[in-house]
């Protein structure tokens, strides 16, 4: 509005310009404190967890239960409650206000980690709020799991190698699959398509088992329990490979392939020296998302009951816990996962920007 | 530019050896009776061409008269409904034939240029050449680095057809072709998709072509190049050859209507 009446009739601009801009100066120093505060209310709760928990004693569940009980943690959780409150009020007065961008964007991040904070403190009180000796008991009793440790290290490994194993072959069996699903044959087409929709219209589990027992008590195939599990993923694995190498090779540019014939190329040397690697470059974040999936979906061989000396990752955690009957033994299965996922989640991320931007 | 010279070119025809299957007055490329269907759209209603050697064909025709296609019928990357290709004396419609083979010796160059964008300028030309031909490497680069020199582009080995102009890449595609020693080459619309400055150096790089008495033929949109270039100019609408002679005849002196009309629209 005030620009309008600028605009209009510069006498008026001139006065209305004092105080329109004396309380901007103001706010953009008050977006600054509101930024400060929001993280301030993050931070301290978080930081403020870690060292109390740290300090009491983590080899002990009843010292952890005393730490969520403490007075000490209610006043982490006030504090930051209070901060938060004040940098969304702040936030939330200054935003408009404010004549800069960066100024505008201090508002509302400060604003943003404030309500976060809220939510964090929220949940900080309701544990700190129940008898937590129980829940600690359960889901925070580490000495156990400590001394599994070394379980836990064979069970990763076992499930890297598995996953690793499965996708190698599930690769092979997905380019397989797609180079067919691209021919122009429609007698070459069909059995990929119906192989492709069995494999993805049946539960995992049940492939497993079917392979898994059916082998072995079915054909009378004895072949150890890790190459019929290899054998499993990879053919369940391969199925969905397959769909995502197709879309990739269907995304190189019709003029690829022909050019390559045009040269005298054969259709096989056009598609191994000119269309597959183009095709398959473009689908590698896609197919390293498989591969996380078949990290995590190498969890079901535990419902197989396999031995001992086989154990993934999830069977050690679930023999961990039907021995001590303590729950802990799953939150560490699920911290290794995530050691071994985060990672290549960061990777996938990481491409996926870079094709954005172009290369 | 000027008329006179395209009879020249076909005064070049004697130029070339003999090899011992061809008989001189038999044509290069022959293309007899071609009818091409898409499903139901009749697109080559019956085409009849002779190319022999050292000719220049311009095939000129509204959008969509089937000029890509009839192109394309030629190597076989579309393959005809009816008729037969003859190719250096030999029927290539025959399913017995090695087209890969037959390939190498017609070259094609296309609008979109189609240039590997995962391989390097270089690597683009000693593709075929290494695994068709089977050239042995320093061989398939020095031949790369020759062509590459032909078009003007001899800096460009190592880039990646991403870093290069659209001129330049439409030219490492005619080096592409020309790398294989085609006995002739096919062009379509192959400056389409340039801007006027870009296509003036493809078209200077298919012009001394021309002059070197390759044998073409060239879809063009580019009249004014084709009445300079062409020894035939050929008149294709509705997927028939609808009138064909020299530049002068068709550019000058064009008999049908629908010729008329046409180059009342793009003159
Ligand atoms: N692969 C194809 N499938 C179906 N129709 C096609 C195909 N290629 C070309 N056509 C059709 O054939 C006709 C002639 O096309 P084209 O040869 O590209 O003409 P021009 O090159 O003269 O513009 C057009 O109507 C086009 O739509
Ligand atoms: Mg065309």
């Amino acid at each position: 509005m005030s620009s309008i009446e600028h605009l209009q009739s510069p006498d008026a601009g001139l006065k209305k310009r004092i105080p329109f801009v004396k309380p901007t100066g103001e706010s953009r120093s008050i977006s600054l404190t509101t930024l400060t505060l929001g993280w301030a209310s993050i931070l301290i709760p978080t930081l403020g967890s870690i060292v109390l928990f740290i300090s009491r004693g983590l080899d002990d569940f009843r010292k952890i239960a005393a730490s969520i009980n403490s007075a000490e943690l209610w006043f982490i959780a006030a504090t930051a409650t209070a901060l938060g409150l004040v940098a969304i009020v702040l936030g939330l007065a200054t935003y408009k206000k404010v004549d800069t961008k960066k100024a505008r964007n201090q508002s509302i991040t400060g604003a943003l980690l404030g309500l976060q904070a809220l939510v964090l403190s929220g949940v900080i009180f309701a544990f700190n709020n129940t008898d937590a000796t129980r829940f600690a008991q359960n889901f925070l009793n580490f000495p156990q799991v400590i001394n599994q440790l070394h379980n836990f290290w064979s069970g990763a490994m076992y499930t890297i190698i598995l996953a690793t194993a499965s996708a190698v072959f599930g690769l092979a069996l997905g380019m397989a699959l797609a180079l067919l699903a691209v021919s122009q044959k429609k007698v070459l087409r069909a059995p990929a398509r119906i192989y492709v929709n069995v494999v993805r219209g049946t539960p995992l589990l049940l492939q497993l088992s079917l392979i898994y027992f059916g082998m072995s008590l079915g054909l009378g195939i004895n072949m150890g329990v890790f190459p019929a599990l290899v054998l499993g993923l990879s053919l369940h694995v391969g199925a969905y490979a397959s769909e995502t190498l197709r879309a990739g090779l269907q995304s190189v540019e019709k003029g690829q392939l022909e050019a390559a014939r045009g040269l005298g190329l054969t259709y096989g040397k056009s598609m191994r020296l000119v269309v597959i690697p183009q095709g398959f470059r473009r689908v590698i974040p896609p197919l390293m998302n498989e591969y996380i999936g078949l990290i995590k979906d190498t969890s079901l061989v535990a419902f197989l009951g396999v031995s001992l000396g086989q154990r993934d990752l999830f069977s050690v955690a679930s023999q961990g816990y039907a021995q001590f009957f303590n729950s802990t033994f799953y939150i560490a299965s699920g911290i290794a996962y995530l050691v071994i996922t985060i990672p290549l989640i960061m990777v996938v991320t990481y491409l996926e920007r870079r094709m954005r931007n172009g290369r | 530019m000027t008329l006179n010279n395209s009879s020249s070119k076909i005064a070049k025809t004697e130029a070339w050896p003999n090899n011992s299957w061809e008989n001189t007055s038999e044509p290069l490329l022959s293309m007899q009776g071609i009818e091409k269907y898409f499903g139901k759209a009749h697109v080559l209603k019956g085409i009849d061409l002779e190319c022999y050697r050292g000719e220049v064909i311009a095939i000129i025709g509204p959008s969509g008269s089937g000029k890509s296609t009839l192109l394309r019928c030629a190597n076989l990357l579309e393959e005809p409904t009816t008729g037969n290709v003859i190719f250096k004396g030999k029927d290539i419609t025959d399913i017995r034939v090695d087209i890969n083979k037959v390939r190498t010796k017609m070259g094609i160059v296309f609008q979109s240029y189609n240039l590997f964008p995962h391989k390097k300028v270089f690597e683009n030309i000693t593709l075929a050449l290494r695994n068709v031909l089977g050239i042995k490497k320093a061989d398939a680069l020095k031949e790369a680095e020759f062509e590459l020199k032909r078009v003007g582009l001899g800096e460009k080995m190592d880039a990646y057809p991403s870093q290069l102009s659209g001129g330049q890449q439409q030219r490492v595609a005619i080096a592409r072709a020309l790398a294989m020693q085609p006995d002739m080459l096919l062009f379509d619309e192959v400056t389409a998709a340039l801007d006027p400055e870009l296509s003036g150096e493809v078209l200077q790089v298919i012009r001394g072509l021309a002059e070197e008495g390759s044998t073409m033929m060239i879809v063009t949109h580019e009249m004014g190049f084709a009445k300079e270039v062409a020894s035939r100019v050929i008149f294709m609408d509705d997927g028939q050859i609808v009138e064909q002679g020299t530049p002068s005849q068709i550019f000058d002196d064009p008999k049908t209507s629908r010729l008329q009309k046409f180059l009342s629209q793009v003159l």
